[in-house]
């Protein structure tokens, strides 16, 4: 169990840290297109294609679980405050629980869209012709990815539950000491 | 059999089936989704008649409800949220799925009719029930095509104050258009195609990372576009966008027979007299565009050749790379051309 959140934990930071290269891409793509265009007056035609379709996908579904694993996530936990730990671990194993399907299928009619683009040969025509399929592949990257974690966080948490070692920590509370020093995506 | 009739869940069950099976005199409720403002002029002259006469020919038994403003979905997703039952009736623009329907945006190659009649006449022809992009396009993705029309030729505004003197001037300049074969037209005229969806013009033009669009004049009246606008072109053929609104194969194929062929006449009554119509508005609001100061360029005579020779090559181009990917690029392109020579007004 140890041994595979460890490797859940490598493959978001890999994905996290090829967001973070594709963001900084980002930004010097854009700083260079406006250098380019007021300059010398020749602007790439690419970059608006490249940033809308493929790279704002990257930054968004490469974080996901990362993301949710750094407690980064928006989270509703009010009512965190005046349960036990014991409750909050139960909250928490809820929420993967319920959580997980929803990614799951998510990622299951993801792909299924990716490969039948890929078999279509599916391109949008234009000035450059982009393959849909690169874009489309993704989104089940990212949100299956965010299925095992969410799968095995519910599995630690039924574990701690249990009477097992407790794997992953509880979320932090918010303005708590820990959530102040610890919770930190960057 | 009569305890069987008596039992509890016999008669819940009996309810359900009742309740579940649609009764022949129920209204039938179409969902009819598309990316436009509700004063725009496709929805003012093709829509707002669409539902008023399919009602009335009905006598209200099919009712159509309007999901105007992107409401459902982005137009980019028009497709797919109709193929998925969220809108019945979707207002597909092939452009903007050419990924899906590379063929269908033939009519973006410009310099092929001289009236949008004509056009329309063409396209007509092409995706008719076993027509070739019926049977290629259409069918495949699970639709089948009611209105169908063309806006008028696209033109080239600019919203960026360098003057528009020739054709030349636009080198360099990010230009949007809908995809497609008029980013080849705008690349061999020097400026750099920006794909986007006419809803973000004025958000690009604002910024200033959009420098201009092609786009028909009522489009850029309907958007709002003319306070942003410095000059454009006049009587210039970029191609144009074929504008649809098909309805779901599976609810087309689950209607009754009467509701099928009134729609069907009142949609092929309508794409016949959209040209018209939009050939009117056009002039409407080239003049609503003239009276805010927009410069209104005519091509020279040496522009008007360089013109014809860019837009060949961009026909030659754009049948080349559709062929090259197994395609029929040059087999649909000619098909349009036929189509459009054999509707030419004698």
């Amino acid at each position: 169990m140890s041994a595979l959140l460890a490797v859940i934990a490598r493959a978001e930071a890999l994905l996290a840290t090829i967001a973070s290269v594709v963001l900084g891409a980002t930004m010097a793509i854009v700083a260079t297109d406006v250098v380019m265009r007021y300059g010398f007056n020749h602007p790439f035609g690419w970059s608006y294609d490249l940033v809308s379709l493929y790279f704002t996908l990257v930054l968004f579904y490469f974080c996901l679980s990362r993301a949710f694993s750094a407690h980064a996530h928006v989270a509703v936990d009010i009512l965190h405050y005046y349960v036990s730990a014991r409750t909050r671990r139960v909250f928490a194993l809820i929420s993967c629980t319920l959580s997980a399907p929803l990614f799951a299928i998510i990622a299951a009619v993801t792909f299924q869209r990716a490969v039948d683009a890929f078999a279509r040969h599916d391109i949008i025509e234009g000035a450059i012709e982009w393959p849909t399929w690169a874009y489309l592949a993704l989104a089940p990257l990212g949100t299956a990815l965010l299925t095992l974690r969410l799968l095995v966080d519910a599995t630690a948490h039924a574990v701690a539950l249990s009477g097992g070692p407790e794997l992953i920590p509880l979320p932090p509370l918010a303005r708590s000491d820990e959530g102040l020093e610890g919770a930190s995506f960057e | 059999m009569g305890r069987i009739l008596e039992r509890p869940a016999f008669a819940v069950a009996a309810a359900l089936l009742l309740a579940a099976l649609p009764a022949r005199a129920d209204k039938i409720t179409l969902r009819l989704a598309d990316g436009l403002p509700t004063t725009h002029i496709i929805n003012r002259t093709i829509v707002e008649p669409f539902i008023r006469q399919v009602s009335e020919a009905t006598h209200g038994a099919v009712e159509i409800r309007h999901f105007p403003a992107e409401q459902l979905g982005k137009s980019r997703d028009m497709l797919m949220l109709t193929q998925a039952g969220v809108a019945d009736i979707g207002f597909i623009v092939p452009s903007y799925q050419s990924d899906r329907m590379p063929l269908s945006t033939v009519t973006e190659l410009p310099g092929i009719f001289q009236t949008s009649c004509q056009g329309d006449a063409a396209l007509r022809t092409l995706t008719a029930e076993g027509a070739i992009l019926d049977e290629r396009e259409f069918k495949p993705n699970g639709l089948k095509p009611l209105i169908i029309f063309l806006m008028p030729a696209y033109q080239l505004i600019l919203s960026s104050s360098r003057p528009l003197g020739a054709l030349k001037d636009a080198g360099g300049l990010k230009i949007r258009t809908p995809g497609g074969a008029m980013d080849l037209t705008l690349m061999e005229l020097g400026a750099v195609p920006i794909r986007v969806g006419p809803g973000d013009i004025y958000e690009g033009m604002s910024r200033g990372t959009l420098d201009g669009a092609l786009l028909a004049y009522q489009s850029a009246v309907a958007y709002h576009l003319g306070p942003l606008l410095k000059s454009g072109t006049l009587g210039q053929d970029f191609g144009t966008v074929a504008v649809t609104f098909s309805i779901r194969l599976k609810t087309w194929n689950a209607l009754p027979a009467d509701a099928q062929e009134t729609l069907s006449r009142i949609s092929q009554s309508l794409s016949r007299q959209a040209c018209e119509k939009f050939d009117k508005a056009e002039q409407e609001s080239l003049a609503t565009v003239r009276a805010l100061g927009i410069n209104l360029v005519t091509p020279t005579d040496s522009d008007h050749a360089a013109l014809e020779a860019a837009f060949a090559q961009v026909r030659a181009n754009w049948a080349k790379r559709l062929d090259a990917r197994g395609k029929a690029g040059t087999e649909i392109m000619k098909a349009f051309m036929d189509a459009a020579e054999a509707a030419k007004p004698r």
